[in-house]
């Protein structure tokens, strides 16, 4: 997602990361319980595993995040009218690349005055599933995070 | 208040970013704006990842719909300040928006 960022940058896209609850809370990075916590653990995002992004961190309560649906890692796309013209309930590369495109198609159509009109589709898109990696990730929160992740999945 | 775990060692500028948002938010408190419910907090800052903790909030087919106006909030930059998502989407063609935590 920062390399999409990075490229598509000069097109006036912005791109950023809003910071949400703990979704595995583990030993190492637990629920939260404070705004400085949160602040902390969204820097440790940064740091640690390098989000180039602007990261902006949502209120203790959610507000923002549960008004969009409250999924652990969701993205969406806005237009300048704060209108959503794309929304996944999972992040994938590969959509969110294929739909910032068409987006950019859209608007370069537009300078060469086509007339467009929007319209709605529903589209199911598919992600990579690798398990063991996604298992290595949550050793990172700590044991009870993965232990928590295996007796709800398996 | 500093940082959780190493007060005083984030510089001086981040420390007033999150004193200022306090301070911002105990006057909005003060005059009702800002209501706190803590019991909110806590459901939705679940300690462990169990279906009946984490499903309630799995609400994504409630979510604004394409092609409307959504909803606007505050959120807070890294170095404690605020802003408007709006602020920030009505600068842009496009904005790419997504969601997560460190966990």
């Amino acid at each position: 997602m920062n390399a999409l960022a990075a490229r598509v940058a000069r097109h006036n896209i912005a791109s950023i990361f809003i910071y949400t609850n703990e979704a595995h809370p583990g030993e190492h990075y637990g629920h939260l319980t404070s705004m400085e916590q949160k602040l902390q653990h969204a820097r440790d995002l940064r740091d640690k595993l390098g989000i180039s992004r602007d990261i902006l961190v949502d209120g203790l309560d959610g507000a923002c995040h549960r008004a969009y649906g409250s999924m652990p890692n969701m993205t969406w796309i806005f237009n300048r009218g704060m209108l959503p013209i794309y929304k996944a309930d999972w992040t994938d590369i590969n959509s969110v690349t294929n739909s910032i495109d068409y987006f950019l198609d859209v608007s370069r159509r537009r300078k060469n005055r086509e007339r467009l009109a929007p319209f709605n589709v529903e589209r199911l898109d598919y992600h990579d599933q690798d398990r063991d990696a996604f298992y290595k990730g949550l050793e990172r929160n700590g044991p009870k995070a993965v232990e928590e992740f295996r007796n709800a999945f398996g | 208040m500093g940082i959780r775990g190493a007060p005083g060692l984030e510089p001086a500028h981040l420390q007033q970013g999150e004193q200022r948002l306090e301070s911002r938010i105990r006057r909005q408190r003060a005059k009702g704006k800002y209501m706190v419910d803590a019991d909110l907090i806590s459901r939705y800052n679940y300690d462990a990842f169990t279906p009946e903790k984490f499903a309630p909030w799995m609400r994504f087919d409630q979510s604004p719909a394409l092609g409307q106006v959504a909803p606007d909030f505050p959120l807070t930059r890294l170095d404690g300040s605020t802003m408007h998502l709006k602020e920030l989407i009505s600068a842009h063609t496009y904005t790419i928006a997504e969601f997560g935590s460190f966990t």
